[in-house]
């Protein structure tokens, strides 16, 4: 009798053992499939930035020149007018989730424009791009300096 | 007798401690497999920068984005017009935020994966983008 209840001791400590190990062993694979697997998501941030500064160029919304007779939009051409702190706040509203950040300047015949976004405040990239000017029908060649914070 | 009862009672443990591990394991595998653990952050990263990028068409769209093979349902929300939440039926939720900007975004929540194939249709129209399930016949 006590070699027999020995070995029913045996046996549940084994089973204890072993129920235990594999059920943390099936834990520690599911963290690390979920970690290796999300790397492959990480994005370049400056793939965001290109979106945003192709709605500010390319959205009639934004600064592109829409003509008002056709209708058509000429992305990249800044529409003069338009290059206000006030559009550039309305084309890409506050989104505290979202960090960058941009300060345009619009550099037509070596005079400065610069705006803004609301929580601009610190400038980490800048680059430089050439654009069309239209300045009530009048087309020129200028400059878009666009100044981006926020790049981790 | 004692001992043939409790033989027992290990033999039915030993088989639903079994059980219970081959269903987990067997999960474990299918959400590997299927990629699932991927695919659900993937689609609501790629939704949020599909509201970024449709701010930047100049013009009026309408696009299908194609969702296949999801092993459950998923709801697709946009949550106060500045993310996109992906949660799935069971497991963990993702949220990935983009830039509002004019036109303003209205998408009511929808559901994939109850087909084998859905669609997920953008429109943006002068004064919205909107995305919703687009039902395939």
């Amino acid at each position: 009798m006590e070699a027999e209840g020995y070995e029913i001791g045996k046996k549940m400590m084994f089973y204890t053992f072993y129920v235990l190990i594999v059920a943390l062993v099936l834990i520690a694979m599911v963290f690390i499939f979920r970690k290796y697997s999300l790397s492959p998501l990480e994005t370049n941030p400056l793939v965001y930035v290109d979106v945003y500064v192709e709605r500010f160029m390319g959205s009639p919304d934004c600064f592109a020149y829409k003509d008002s007779e056709t209708g058509n939009v000429y992305s990249g051409m800044i529409d003069k007018s338009k290059f206000t702190a006030d559009v550039l706040n309305k084309c890409y509203k506050k989104n505290i989730e979202s960090p960058f950040e941009f300060s345009l300047t619009l550099v037509d015949q070596g005079k400065e424009t610069t705006i803004e976004t609301e929580e601009y405040s610190v400038l980490q990239r800048k680059t430089p791009l050439f654009v069309l000017i239209n300045d009530k029908g009048e087309i020129r060649k200028g400059t878009l300096v666009v100044g981006i914070e926020g790049i981790k | 007798m004692q001992k043939r009862g409790v033989s027992t009672v290990f033999a039915i443990f030993s088989i639903a401690a079994s059980i219970i591990i081959l269903i987990a394991a067997t999960n474990l595998a299918k959400r590997v497999a299927t990629a699932e653990d991927v695919r659900q952050p993937f689609l609501a990263k790629d939704i949020a920068l599909m509201f970024d990028a449709l701010h930047a068409v100049p013009g009026n769209v309408q696009f299908n984005y194609k969702t296949t093979n999801f092993t459950q349902k998923i709801t697709i929300d946009v949550i106060e017009a500045n993310s996109v939440k992906v949660a799935p039926l069971f497991g963990q939720e993702y949220v990935f935020s983009f830039r509002p900007g004019i036109p303003t975004i209205t998408s009511d929540e929808f559901s994939i994966g109850e087909n084998k194939a859905d669609v997920i249709e953008f429109i943006k129209s002068d004064s919205k983008i909107a995305a919703s399930k687009k039902e395939v016949k």
